[in-house]
């Protein structure tokens, strides 16, 4: 549906390159998210695929055709923006045609296709009121009312649901999956929420500094994440890594020693996630900084090392800062990232669990 | 909890009591205004509606209480018939043209162009200039002899054009004047007002499909209403009280072709001193300006769309 090929972008006056080399091709119907930290060059790659912003290198095609230089209306898409950019002076109803009543749709398609979005997503009753008199989560449906009403096989979302509260995002996140499911829409997603990521997308791309850090499924991604970033940036509370040392029957990282036989020289970054760690009386005796008892959940905050790692365990723990605990750190989910390059090492060698 | 009880049972006196300090406090705040108000607006109209029912004498003294006379003298009178219609022909010519123009130079200068800065600052110069200095910078351009336009009228070979002295012409130099020095201030203003205008409504309409055209219609005039409406009030209160420009360049001639209603008050009180047609005048300009700003409230900002 869209092949990216290179595509890179240096803004005027700037020598940095806010989107680096990006190649990637997206499916007909697939949810792809875009995910990163703030800067990292998501919305702009976004903003590209509309037409918005100017390609500086390499080449995007969309359905076959080269689009570098299409205008944004040629290339057959809608696009939801973060404040939703609905106008101000015109009703519910008159914004959600706004696009087709500019494309010249004849008057009875519109009303039935305003129709059928206004229930999609609820709205038939506001349909004569000014978005300036909607809460936030409805102006959101507004937005995407006017998306679907267009019929472009493209919708392109700019991070839609930050401007929610928590339970209404977590509500449309659900709502906007599902009606892209049910019109088979190409769905375009930027976010910085990686729980957005994980639970919408059917694939992700992680962005950092305007490159491309790893593309896959959210499994793929939390399972064999490629490099420390996604490690850390994917998942929360986020991946816990610490710079070790490899010595002779294993690698060291403060006090605590992982064993297994490897021939490896120097440093080395390892990495486990929170909820990897398991409360286990044989396991090794870790000093508590804090607890953060969530109810089903605890997140235990102890030392290691200089640093402080979380381990997030399935039970309510009442234990208070300075006390100890037993931990065990299973050593098959262990991550090794290399200390220069910060890529993924992989080890096969560990394979009973063994306290750290 | 004392609070709460209190108001229950007692409800009715402290909602007043409640009000009547919140009335104190707000006077308290509208004081420095009001004061300002009553000695600089206030009394002087009220004065002027009470020189009115009078005729003064020569050290501008009320002497005789002579009711509607002053109206109905001017009524009567073919040079203030004269002096309304020059100042509605003055405000039709200045301020759609002031507007038109204004927002059209504000819409270019809008635009993501290379050293825009640059017209940005001349097309708001005018603002810095004063109504004295503009009139007498129209006065040389306007000059009989050496006056710019005419020099380049006679370069082309055309007849030369007396701009200021021909009563046929007069007003309309003026107002070319008025709307020059309007330029500054309007443009500054829907400038600002354009770039209010959040983009990616212009992004989205884009998407859609919309060109320029449809954009500039659709977006940004309703989106700038507020702004014009706002404009067009204070030009058209400005248009009808005109005064140091048509001082400076024309003296409300020739042929009391570009008298228009505040210098003609002006020349009524300060020069024939009449201060009596003159506050008439005065209070006739005064409801003209009432009523047209209460039409405009109510028929023009019907189409006005406030955030």
């Amino acid at each position: 549906m869209i092949t990216l090929n290179e595509i890179s972008k240096v803004y005027a006056n700037s020598q940095k390159r806010a989107v680096n080399t990006v190649s990637a091709t997206i499916e007909k119907g697939e949810f792809f998210v875009l995910v990163g930290p703030s800067g990292c060059g998501k919305s702009t790659l976004l903003r590209m695929l509309a037409g918005l912003e100017d390609i500086t290198d390499g080449s995007m095609y969309i359905k076959g055709e080269y689009a570098n230089s299409l205008p944004p209306k040629d290339r057959h898409l809608a696009m939801v923006f973060q404040n939703y950019a609905l106008y101000p002076h015109l009703t519910v109803g008159e914004n959600i045609v706004f696009g087709l009543k500019v494309r010249k749709v004849k008057k009875d398609e519109r009303e039935k296709r305003l129709k059928e979005a206004a229930e999609m997503v609820g709205l038939t009753e506001y349909l004569k009121v000014k978005p300036g008199q909607l809460s936030g989560g409805q102006r959101q449906r507004v937005a995407l009312a006017r998306a679907i009403v267009s019929q472009t096989p493209i919708c392109l979302m700019d991070e839609p649901l930050s401007n929610l509260d928590a339970k209404l995002r977590g509500q449309m996140r659900i709502e906007i999956r599902e009606i892209q499911q049910r019109l088979g829409i190409t769905m375009i997603y930027v976010t910085h929420d990686q729980i957005e990521a994980m639970t919408m997308g059917d694939r992700i791309m992680v962005l950092n500094n305007g490159e491309v850090q790893q593309i896959g499924t959210p499994l793929g991604i939390y399972n064999e994440p490629e490099n420390e970033f996604v490690a850390s940036f994917i998942g929360s509370p986020s991946m816990n890594i610490g710079k070790g040392t490899f010595i002779d029957k294993g690698v060291e990282i403060g006090d605590f020693h992982i064993p297994f036989y490897s021939n490896k020289r120097g440093e080395v970054k390892v990495g486990i996630r929170p909820e990897h760690i398991q409360l286990d009386e044989n396991g090794q005796e870790v000093t508590i900084h804090s607890v953060e008892v969530l109810g089903y959940e605890s997140i235990i905050n102890f030392y290691m090392g200089e640093s402080v790692w979380k381990a997030k365990v399935s039970s309510q723990v009442m234990v208070g800062k300075g006390d100890k605990i037993k931990l065990a750190f299973p050593l098959d989910k262990l991550y090794y990232f290399n200390a220069e390059t910060s890529e993924r090492i992989l080890i096969q060698e560990m394979k009973e669990m063994v306290g750290v | 909890m004392g609070l709460a009880r209190n108001i229950n049972q007692e409800p009715k006196s402290n909602k007043t009591s409640v009000r009547k300090s919140d009335l104190k406090v707000g006077l308290l705040f509208l004081a420095p205004s009001i004061l300002l108000f009553s000695v600089f607006l206030f009394y002087p109209l009220v004065r002027t509606v009470y020189y009115s029912f009078h005729i003064t004498d020569i050290t501008g003294e009320q002497s005789v209480f002579v009711g509607m006379e002053n109206y109905l003298f001017l009524f009567q009178d073919p040079v203030f018939y004269e002096s309304l219609k020059a100042t509605f022909l003055f405000v039709l010519y200045t301020v759609p043209t002031s507007i038109g123009v204004d927002l059209f130079l504000a819409l270019l200068s809008n635009e993501k162009l290379k050293g825009i800065g640059f017209f940005r600052v001349i097309f708001s110069s005018t603002m810095g200039i004063s109504a004295a200095a503009s009139a007498v910078i129209w006065l040389f351009l306007f000059h009989p002899s050496v006056g710019f336009f005419n020099n380049v009228l006679n370069s082309l070979n055309l007849p030369v054009v007396q701009w200021l002295i021909n009563p046929d012409w007069a007003l309309l130099s003026v107002s070319i004047t008025t709307i020059w020095m309007n330029l500054g201030f309007s443009f500054l203003i829907l400038l600002g007002g354009l770039q209010n205008i959040d983009q990616t409504l212009y992004e989205s309409a884009a998407i859609d499909g919309a060109g320029y055209f449809s954009r500039l219609w659709r977006i940004t005039l309703p989106s700038l209403s507020p702004t014009l409406f706002f404009i067009t009030t204070v030009t058209l209160i400005n248009a009808f009280q005109s005064f140091g420009q048509i001082d400076i360049l024309t003296g409300g001639g020739p042929n009391d072709a570009t008298n228009l209603l505040v210098y003609s008050i002006y020349k009524e009180a300060f020069v024939n001193y009449h201060f009596g047609t003159a506050s008439a005048q005065a209070i006739i300009l005064f409801v003209f300006i009432f009523i047209l700003t209460i039409l405009q409230f109510k028929f023009a900002e019907r189409k006005v769309h406030y955030q």
